[in-house]
């Protein structure tokens, strides 16, 4: 019958259908367990245990007079193996839970014995192996913890499982802090800890771990380890009193003219160390940090400090003399539809082309510059690339902005880029850059490129010492290069920048007032870019130095009023600590207390620092607050306790601006300060009481 | 019929098959889960006593199963099956994701995946189906409402985003095949399986060119040289374009996790730490188990939680590693038997009802069986089904008890049964 046949056939191929794949099943695990059996044994005795990573220590930035900008200390995460001994036995956990909590809360102050007890006890129901207890712990508590009830009962009978991380320390807080920079593992580092990172980093370490019952990892055996390779140090060119000063004195002229950021740089003429970079931008509520490397990323049009370069290209080429004399007119030029003007309002006139630089005439360099190359622009841009200033310094800092100058044939050159580009406009450059350049004037025509590490040390050894790199050798002319200095000391002595004129030394250099524009256009509401870039002194230029000041608000917007008096505060500074024999050694024991009262009020620890620094002797009547005020008695130098109350005005007089501004900002008020020096006087009264964004006026003597 | 005497004539050899399964289960379940520190026998949080607790409601279900009238299974099939259709779409609506599917219903302590009871309720209501007198799969009309019965429960599935489940109703096409629908369902499938793998190993050219040259055989030794050539050349193009658009879709419909884990599969592409790493660590279990084994508790690999899902879908590495290629025979050794005994049951069987709900719970299980333990050999791809009566799982215990106890029942009672 043919339907019985039908169903016979289909019963049967159903059979032989499961059989065959029985029977697949049956060969693929014969064949794993046994044709393949050894390879698979090899890799699970291998697998079970494995070769781990330890975290080398992150070597240290240290200041190149020595002092530690940044360095590592381990930092501890404590879990809780609920599997183990003191945990598993319910008499002791009901006797003991609540003074654990009690004094997990006690210590750490970040949540309640009761909050404690409720999560501990969620964990411990869930048997958890690897209960995060607290992050971040220091050794201290570290201690304290281990003889907390359970965990004192031991590694394993308690249940305490540690891990060792670092966290990166700057002792000196702000200081320079976008300079060095920082490291997140899979990024490209910032700063000086980017830069670096291949030394800093050092090698991970490798031991023998086991992999246990839920999913964690323990060492096998202390004796296989390789041992983690510790980073390397960074001696770094930054001098710890110069930086200091530098942002101290960019800090206060930001706060004076209410400016959105700034920056400040120090070169050594002869090395091009860095010995100071400050970087400064005032944040949403108007305090100011670090948060951007302005001098090292920010290409900006620089105004006139770029005349320097208009008039070495002139001077080189032999286009023009120091006393030829150029016609101004009123002040203001025309070049096709657009018209340059002079910051006279009716014009210098006839003038010498030295009085030309110092006045900072736009309208004498536009004009030469035109005359001579409009015909062959090609000329003036290859002359720029000459110097080599056409290209980035290739420091080692990540972020380092590119300079752009535009050339005959670009998209945006027009008739008027030649004779704005003498003046500092159409074209971009960073402050660091800028500073090459004059740093390059000071070393007789030498063009170096700024040095921010002079050597990379591993205990004591110098593993790798920077050499000076030279980017041009002679960038001018040794005679031009003799002009130009002139042409800068001109600038101080008799031009624009008369006002921060010194007795004591000779400071050269070049203003600049740029507008700023704004993505892409110069708004009507102008913002200007007030800088000052130089050496000193100027008969035998030691330091250089750039400060650029963005969108001062105050009144004042130029370069001579705005950034000039910060270069001369530094300059002064860098000049009085050169000759820091002032301070002689054999003062007589009585005087000492008389020198002392330069500061009268101030942190601890700074007058501590300094009375050591200069062999005083201190007596300390002060426990505990940071904040001390000095009185000398009985021939000694007493310290007392100054009480910092919230919401009362404490009385700065006496203090230096940085700490007066650190504690007025922390009590809520806003500060603005005037002058130079020790705070002589405050707006608000002592004792009165604070209320929140007031404005507290200081005069500094 | 004899109404006495019930227990006593039971099928010995399928009960005694099923319970020496779930015994193997549960010495499985406590060894992938013990480690040191933890040796209490008898806990009812850990997973072995869970799956003690399901157990006993599966043993209850078994006696209730015995007690009350088959009938009721039978005369209320459509009501059954449109119940676990409403759980399952009750599930979509309220139910919590695990592991990425959206399948449990969970109610207090208490928590149920109905996709394992839709099993059952599917069978049923396709056996009532199937048992009608007039129906006759052969035909269009009827196999497509019987494609729509499996299809329904299938797509609420999916929609759950659990793909494992729903393939294995695929497998109820053996019911339908042993009923006489055309076997073109059967083997169609089944070729364009067999060319799918194959466009993905190699270029599809090279199997076209194959395919021509047996065709060109088959023509020359065939008189209707005709018929011959026009069927050759159509199922050659439609071949070749289903290879080509297989490797297109391959490439541009398919997610890359999905491609990798295919690629894995047919040993294209090795990736231990991502798609690979389940089946690579399941090879090491099994492969480092040996002839005999490690023994009870022995194991490392399944130990650590070097294997996920130890417990439940990968419970069969367990066996591989402590009991070795031993261990591994007499399980696949029960298990055949299992399903062999239940297809001789079946066609024992004179009451159609039984027979073909005997085909039903026999091609479950197959599936359950061969690709549970073919994807932790790398046979099959890693799609998530329970090995059944081992894994550990409740709904899956209950569920496979169910179809179990009803089967045996309806054996019994229709044993001599004759039409």
């Amino acid at each position: 019958m043919n339907t019985k046949r039908d169903i016979l056939i289909r019963v049967y191929l159903s059979f032989v259908f499961f059989i065959l794949i029985g029977m697949a099943i049956s060969t693929q695990i014969g064949k794993i367990q046994f044709k393949e059996g050894k390879y698979w044994r090899s890799i699970s005795d291998s697998l079970t245990t494995s070769f781990r990573s330890i975290e080398p220590i992150r070597g240290n930035i240290y200041s190149s007079d020595n002092k530690l900008l940044v360095t590592s200390i381990p930092i501890y995460e404590l879990r809780i193996d609920f599997k183990t001994q003191a945990w598993l036995d319910e008499e002791y956990y009901a006797q003991y839970i609540d003074s654990f909590c009690f004094k997990m809360s006690q210590l750490f102050k970040d949540a309640s014995a009761k909050e404690y007890k409720y999560r501990i006890s969620r964990a411990k129901n869930r048997k958890e192996r690897y209960y995060l207890l607290k992050r971040n712990v220091n050794h201290n508590y570290l201690k304290a913890v281990k003889g907390f009830p359970f965990l004192r009962m031991g590694k394993y009978k308690g249940g305490l499982i540690v891990e060792q991380h670092s966290i990166r320390i700057h002792p000196f807080q702000l200081l320079a802090e976008r300079t060095i920079g920082y490291k997140v593992p899979n990024v490209q580092g910032v700063g000086l800890e980017g830069a670096f990172d291949e030394y800093l980093a050092g090698k991970d370490g490798q031991r023998l771990m086991q992999k246990i019952s839920g999913g964690q990892w323990i060492p096998i055996n202390y004796d296989n380890e390789v041992e983690p390779e510790d980073g390397k140090d960074i001696i770094s060119t930054i001098d710890v009193n110069i930086q200091d000063f530098t942002e101290e004195a960019l800090l206060k002229a930001l706060i004076t003219h209410e400016a959105k950021n700034g920056c400040a740089v120090v070169m050594e003429v002869e090395t091009g160390h860095i010995k100071a970079i400050a970087n400064l931008k005032r944040n949403a509520n108007g305090a100011y940090g670090e948060t951007y490397n302005y001098a090292v990323g920010a290409s900006t049009e620089p105004g006139s400090t770029f005349k320097l370069i208009t008039a070495m290209i002139l001077l080189d080429k032999g286009l023009v003399k120091l006393t030829d004399i150029i016609d101004t007119r009123d002040g203001s030029y025309e070049f096709y539809d657009r018209v340059m003007r002079d910051n006279h309002p009716t014009g210098y006139g006839q003038i010498s082309f030295k009085e030309a630089f110092e006045l900072s005439s736009n309208v004498a360099f536009s004009k030469l510059v035109f005359d001579n190359f409009n015909k062959n622009p090609k000329a003036f841009i290859q002359e720029i690339q000459k110097m080599s200033i056409d290209q980035p310094l290739g420091i080692g800092i990540a972020g380092e902005g590119k300079p752009m100058f535009k050339s005959p044939g670009h998209d945006e050159w027009s008739g008027i880029t030649l004779p704005w580009m003498s003046v500092g406009y159409e074209l971009l450059m960073t402050p660091l850059q800028m500073l090459t350049v004059y740093n390059a004037i000071a070393n007789k025509g030498k063009m170096i490129k700024p040095l921010f590490a002079e050597e990379v040390r591993h205990i004591d050894q110098v593993v790798k010492h920077y050499e000076t790199e030279v980017i041009n050798k002679q960038i001018c002319s040794k005679k031009t290069c003799e002009q130009l200095k002139i042409l800068l000391g001109g600038v101080v002595l008799s031009g624009t920048a008369k006002n921060i004129k010194s007795k004591q030394y000779k400071i050269a250099g070049k203003t600049g007032t740029a507008l700023v524009a704004l993505q892409g256009s110069y708004s009507k509401d102008k913002k200007y870019q007030a800088s000052f870039a130089g050496y000193f002194p100027a008969d035998n230029p030691t330091y250089s130095c750039i400060v650029v000041i963005t969108d001062p608000s105050m009144g004042h917007i130029y370069g001579s009023s705005v950034a000039a008096p910060v270069f001369k505060e530094i300059a002064d500074k860098i000049h009085a600590k050169g000759n820091k024999n002032y301070l002689t050694k054999d003062v007589k024991a009585d005087d000492r207390y008389h020198l002392l009262p330069i500061v009268r009020f101030g942190k601890k620890t700074d007058l501590i620092n300094i009375s050591s620094y200069l062999g005083l002797e201190m007596k300390m009547n002060s426990s505990g607050s940071e904040w001390v005020y000095v009185r000398p008695e009985n021939n000694q130098i007493q310290l007392y306790t100054k009480n910092i109350k919230e919401d009362i005005v404490p009385d700065v007089r006496g203090m230096v601006l940085s700490d007066a501004i650190y504690i007025l900002e922390n009590l809520g008020l806003k500060v603005h300060a005037r002058g130079v020096g020790k705070i002589k006087t405050q707006s608000l009264e002592p004792g009165s009481r604070i209320d929140a964004n007031t404005v507290i006026r200081l005069k500094l003597s | 019929m004899q109404e006495r005497s019930y227990i006593k004539n039971i099928d010995f050899l399928t009960t005694t098959l099923v319970i020496v399964l779930i015994l193997i289960g549960i010495l499985n379940i406590f060894s992938a889960e013990y480690s040191e520190g933890n040796t209490k026998w008898i806990d009812f949080s850990s997973s072995v006593g869970k799956q003690i607790k399901w157990l006993g409601v599966s043993l209850l279900v078994f006696v209730v199963v015995m007690i009350i009238d088959v009938r009721f299974f039978i005369n209320l099939s459509y009501p059954i099956y449109v119940i676990t259709l409403l759980l399952l779409v009750a599930t979509l609506l309220f139910g919590n994701e695990v592991a990425g599917s959206k399948s449990w219903l969970i109610y207090g302590g208490f928590s149920l995946q109905p996709s394992e009871l839709a099993k059952f309720g599917t069978i049923l209501a396709l056996t009532r189906f199937l048992d009608t007198t007039d129906v006759n799969v052969s035909k269009f009309r009827h196999y497509s409402i019987a494609f729509i019965m499996v299809g329904l429960p299938m797509g609420l599935i999916v929609l759950q985003n659990d793909i494992g489940s729903a393939i294995v109703f695929i497998s109820l096409i053996i019911v339908l095949y042993r009923q006489g629908l055309p076997g073109f369902f059967l083997f169609v499938p089944l070729l364009l399986a067999i060319l799918f793998i194959l466009a993905l190993l190699v270029n599809f050219l090279y199997i076209t060119g194959i395919l021509i040259l047996v065709a060109l055989f088959i023509i020359y030794l065939t008189t209707n040289r005709k018929r011959a050539i026009a069927i050759s050349v159509a199922s050659i193009i439609f071949a070749t374009a289903f290879m080509f658009s297989v490797d297109y879709l391959f490439t541009h419909a398919l997610q890359p996790h999905q491609q990798s884990r295919i690629n894995v599969l047919l040993g294209k592409d090795i990736d231990l730490q991502g798609s690979g790493y389940n089946v690579h660590q399941s090879l090491i279990a099994i492969g480092s188990g040996g002839f005999s084994g490690k023994g009870f508790l022995n194991g490392t690999q399944t130990k650590f939680n070097f294997i996920p899902e130890q417990k439940t879908d990968f419970i069969f590495c367990t066996i591989g590693e402590e009991y070795g290629l031993l261990g591994s025979v007499v399980l696949l050794l029960l298990f055949t038997s299992l399903i062999l005994r239940i297809l001789y049951l079946s066609e024992k069987q004179k009451f159609r009802y039984t027979r073909i709900f005997g085909y039903g719970v026999l091609s479950i299980l197959f599936v359950h069986f061969a690709i549970n333990i073919g994807m932790t050999l790398g046979l099959f791809p890693v799609i998530g089904i329970p090995l059944p009566f081992i894994s550990y799982g409740g709904s899956s215990l209950l569920g496979f008890t169910l179809m179990m106890s009803v089967f045996l029942k309806l054996e019994l009672e229709y044993r001599h049964y004759f039409n």
